[in-house]
């Protein structure tokens, strides 16, 4: 579904990617894990569009989408959810998910989406006059989410989720994730914590340094995952 | 002071206020989406004033050259947009800020060079001046004109931000503009919408600000950007709540002086209005609505 | 970290010192040599002009905050300047209304630089305390009603400065000795500054004003220093140039002279005094280039030019956006003349 090759990336002059290739299924649900500042968060936003790479091919359902505004990507039905959620603070819930259904001109189809978000998210819809700023960790993640699905996309990046959230809340969040595949959304989900995102995914990669070290089925990687700590140390010393 | 002097000036403080209110939330508009502040701002009133002046000259009537004069401010705030600060779109503050400055130093020497270097007198319908009479309390019409179009102006704003799509956009980006654009939103038309809005409150506080003193000059533009800078920097910088309530309190020191203070510290005025905004900011160095606390 | 001298940092100003010094002082000598009156006042306006700016680099540079304001301070050294040199017999005309102690003073031109100084330095210790608390954006906006409020005073206290009419009869005390001494003391103790561990804390919170203030230094601290310094610098500066101008009012304290004097940095480079320096000498050469066509010129006996009055002033400001576009950080970005230097030396050695 997404095919990326060759990819360089980075701020200005300053290369963070440095020739990286992966690719994601159908439906599947792949880890990127890798320690801080290995460039996963500049990866997401390449793909989105929000860098523009320095060279490589980004392929998304067969058309190339590298270069591309973020707007022609979620047109396209790719959506990111934020590091850090950034939900709009000083906005509503609900004005929160109108920003997420921003493309969306047909306004009855916009209320379906809402409706069907609210069911996936009860909490939302109690709250949906409230400022965003004042929901707790967990709800602004689930609103994050929730803002990201207004745009009905066909895959989802989420960058460390479970950031800053108390481990109850994480569980929920991962319960969320599970049941968004189960719907048939594919999803590549960036994370630090690898055990956590491992037991969820059907396949990782293990970002180090702008280049992938190792790849494989979630399954494997668990197995081997003294090699995978040595990767993660080896480059961070 | 009798109760009619004091609803008087409360009506001056009012009227003042609601001009300074939009003058702020113009200038505040562009700062809290782009986080640059642009110092050509006070230009577009210039542009305006003598659009008005240019055709009041060869016989418009007032209320026509009024609308000329707030589309050209308008298309002139979006032609700055496209000139200066495209080309310089993810520069540093202090970068944009000086390219602002020296676009406002180009509109003001265009206008020496193309109209005059004097200031023009431009002649206000003599109905501004007169006073009326609501039960005790005479009123002068020109403050009762400010008020009302300065209110409804900024009613009319905050129903565009709050209620449509683009206003949500703006809205949105004022927050995160990163994020903003990841929901669909284009960059450059959220920035050049941002452009087109500022540029249409400079126009109405133009007509307005012309109203009041009836006379242009290319220089024209530096105090209303002042007045605008220092209201929303009273407001806490890039809130578009605290620009509103900034103009509204700045105009309320400055009535509050003239008339407090004795006639030989008069010209002063300025001088101790800013004293006590610089006070404020002492005490409060984020301004009355600090945006991290989004309160 | 940042609280010891850097031998590195202080030698390589040192070198950027000397061959600024020498650099003004050729300048200067050939001045002298050419003795003609109007090269000699372009000189002096220029090594003026490279005090201003200078002292405008210390606090901009350093501290990445823009500062309307310190063309006040510039204001404040002219002034006290004017009062303390114009000849007691002008005074006793002029400002009948002064304290006869002031009335019957009259000092000589270092005394006067010196004076500027100290009075600035007094206006900026006040308003410094409030101004470096303030969050960048305010702190940009206070100083702005800095300039508008000393303007209002420099307008309309007439018993000291005559108001709008403003202030005549000062002792032309400038030569082109005493200005180089001046432009290179100024610019000695601006790159001093910038290598000092108080000039690199506040370079460091403007680059990242929430990790140093992380780092345990105190922001205010440090901008409280770099206000101070620059303001004793412009007062200087402006005592200076009164002794040079002779005239002047309120207006030249003002939006004109502050869009001037920032122009200047902003094209040589706002994170270097070098840049300072070559900033005044692009804007003095545009200007003196075209002076001519401002008042209207005729070539020949048939063409005639118009007047294009704000002419100079408009090339400036598209000479700004034209830098910022291609050299975002100005002419010199952040070198000093010593870099130049070192580099090709550098290169020679690994070569
Ligand atoms: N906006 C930016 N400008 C310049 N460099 C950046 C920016 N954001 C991140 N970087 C750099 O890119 C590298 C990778 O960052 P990031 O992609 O955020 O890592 P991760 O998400 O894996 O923690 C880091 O070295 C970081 O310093
Ligand atoms: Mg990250």
């Amino acid at each position: 579904m997404l095919n990326i090759s060759g990819l360089t990336s980075g701020y200005g002059p300053v290369e963070v990617l440095h020739g990286l290739s992966l690719y994601i299924n159908k439906g599947e649900i792949v880890a990127v894990i890798g320690p801080n500042g290995a460039g996963k968060s500049t990866l997401l936003k390449t793909i989105v569009g929000l860098i523009s790479p320095q060279n490589g091919s980004i392929l998304f359902q067969d058309r190339s989408i590298e270069r591309q505004p973020p707007e022609y990507v979620l047109d396209r039905g790719i959506a990111l959810v934020p590091e850090g959620r950034r939900v709009f603070a000083g906005l509503t819930v609900l004005e929160n998910l109108h920003m997420g259904a921003y493309l969306e001109r047909d306004s009855s189809r916009k209320k379906k989406q809402i409706d069907y978000i609210y069911d996936l998210f009860p909490r939302l819809e109690e709250r949906h006059q409230q400022l965003s700023g004042t929901l707790s960790g967990g709800e602004q993640q689930q609103l994050a989410i929730a803002r990201a699905l207004m745009s009905r996309p066909k895959m989802l990046l989420l960058d460390e989720p479970s950031l800053g959230l108390a481990p109850v809340i994480v569980e929920v969040v991962i319960d969320l994730i599970n049941s968004l595949r189960k719907e048939g959304l594919t999803i590549i989900l960036v994370e630090q914590n690898i055990h956590q995102a491992l037991e969820i995914s059907d396949r990782a990669y293990v970002l180090v340094n702008g280049s992938i070290r190792m790849s494989g089925s979630a399954s494997q990687l668990l197995e081997t995952g003294v090699d995978m700590e040595k990767a993660y140390l080896g480059e961070k010393i | 002071m009798t109760i009619e002097v004091a609803v008087q000036q409360l009506i001056n403080a009012l009227s003042l206020g609601s001009l300074y209110a939009l003058l702020a939330l113009g200038l505040g508009m562009v700062y809290s989406v782009l986080g640059m502040l642009n110092f050509a701002y006070g230009e577009l009133l210039t542009v305006c004033g003598y659009t008005m002046f240019l055709l009041i000259l060869i016989g418009v009537p007032f209320p026509v050259a009024g609308l000329v004069g707030l589309g050209m401010a308008i298309g002139v705030s979006l032609l700055i947009e496209r000139l200066v600060f495209r080309p310089l779109r993810g520069a540093s503050f202090i970068s944009l800020l000086f390219a602002s400055f020296a676009a406002s130093v180009i509109i003001q020497n265009l206008i020496k060079q193309l109209i005059s270097k004097r200031p023009k007198v431009i002649p206000v319908p003599e109905v501004f001046d007169q006073m009326i009479n609501i039960g005790p309390f005479q009123i002068n019409v020109l403050s009762l004109i400010i008020l009302l179009v300065g209110l409804v102006t900024l009613a009319g704003l905050v129903a565009f931000l709050q209620k449509t799509r683009w206003g949500l956009a703006i809205r949105a980006a004022a927050e995160d503009f990163e994020v903003t654009r990841l929901m669909g939103a284009k960059a450059n038309r959220v920035i050049a919408l941002s452009f087109a809005l500022s540029g249409f409150v400079a126009g109405v506080a133009g007509v307005l600000w012309l109203s009041r003193r009836g006379a242009v000059s290319p220089t024209m533009g530096f105090i209303p950007i002042l007045k605008a800078f220092i209201a929303i920097v009273i407001g806490g910088l890039g809130s578009l709540k605290g620009a509103v309530m900034g103009g509204f309190l700045l105009a309320f020191i400055e009535v509050a002086l003239m008339v407090m203070l004795p006639t030989r510290a008069v010209p002063f005025t300025d001088a101790f209005a800013l004293m006590i905004v610089v006070v404020i900011l002492y005490m409060r160095p984020e301004g009355l609505i600090s945006i991290k606390t989004g309160s | 970290m940042l609280k010891n001298w850097s031998r590195r940092r202080v030698t390589s100003a040192f070198h950027t010192f000397w061959m600024l010094a020498l650099v003004l002082g050729i300048i200067s000598v050939a001045a002298a040599v050419i003795d003609d009156r109007s090269i000699t006042r372009l000189v002096t306006d220029f090594m003026t002009l490279c005090v201003l700016v200078i002292a405008l680099q210390s606090f901009i540079g350093n501290s990445g905050i823009i500062s309307f304001g310190h063309v006040a301070f510039f204001g404040i050294g002219a002034y006290s300047a004017a009062l303390l040199t114009i000849t007691p017999k002008i005074k006793a005309i002029a400002l009948p209304a002064l304290p006869v102690y002031i009335q019957q003073m009259q000092v000589s031109f270092t005394v006067a630089v010196l004076m500027g100084a100290c009075l600035s330095l007094l206006v900026a210790i006040i308003t410094g305390l409030a101004l470096s608390r303030m969050a960048e954006g305010a702190m940009a906006m206070a100083t702005l009603a800095l300039l508008v409020m000393l303007h209002s005073i420099f307008a309309n206290w007439e018993q000291v400065t005559r108001g709008t009419i403003g202030v005549y009869g000062i002792p032309r005390n400038i030569t082109l000795f005493n200005t180089w001494i001046c432009a290179a003391v100024v610019g000695g103790a601006a790159l001093l500054f910038k290598a000092s561990p108080t000039g690199l804390c506040l370079q460091a919170s403007r680059d990242d004003p929430l990790a140093t203030g992380t780092l345990g230094v105190s922001v205010a601290k440090t901008r409280f220093a770099g206000w101070v310094l620059s303001a004793i610098l412009m007062g200087a500066g402006g005592a200076m140039w009164a002794q040079n101008n002779l005239a002047f009012g309120p207006n030249q304290f003002y939006y004109a002279e502050t869009f001037n004097l920032l122009s200047m940095l902003v094209i040589g480079g706002i994170c270097s005094v070098t840049g300072a320096i070559a900033g005044v000498a692009v804007v003095t050469l545009v200007g003196e280039l075209l002076r001519g066509l401002e008042n209207g010129l005729s070539i020949g006996t048939w063409v005639t030019l118009p007047e294009l009055p704000g002419i100079v002033q408009m090339s400036i400001a598209c000479l700004i956006i034209v830098v910022l576009i291609i050299r975002p950080q100005g002419m010199l970005g952040l070198n000093e003349l010593s870099d130049f230097v070192y580099k090709r030396r550098m290169t020679k050695k690994n070569t």
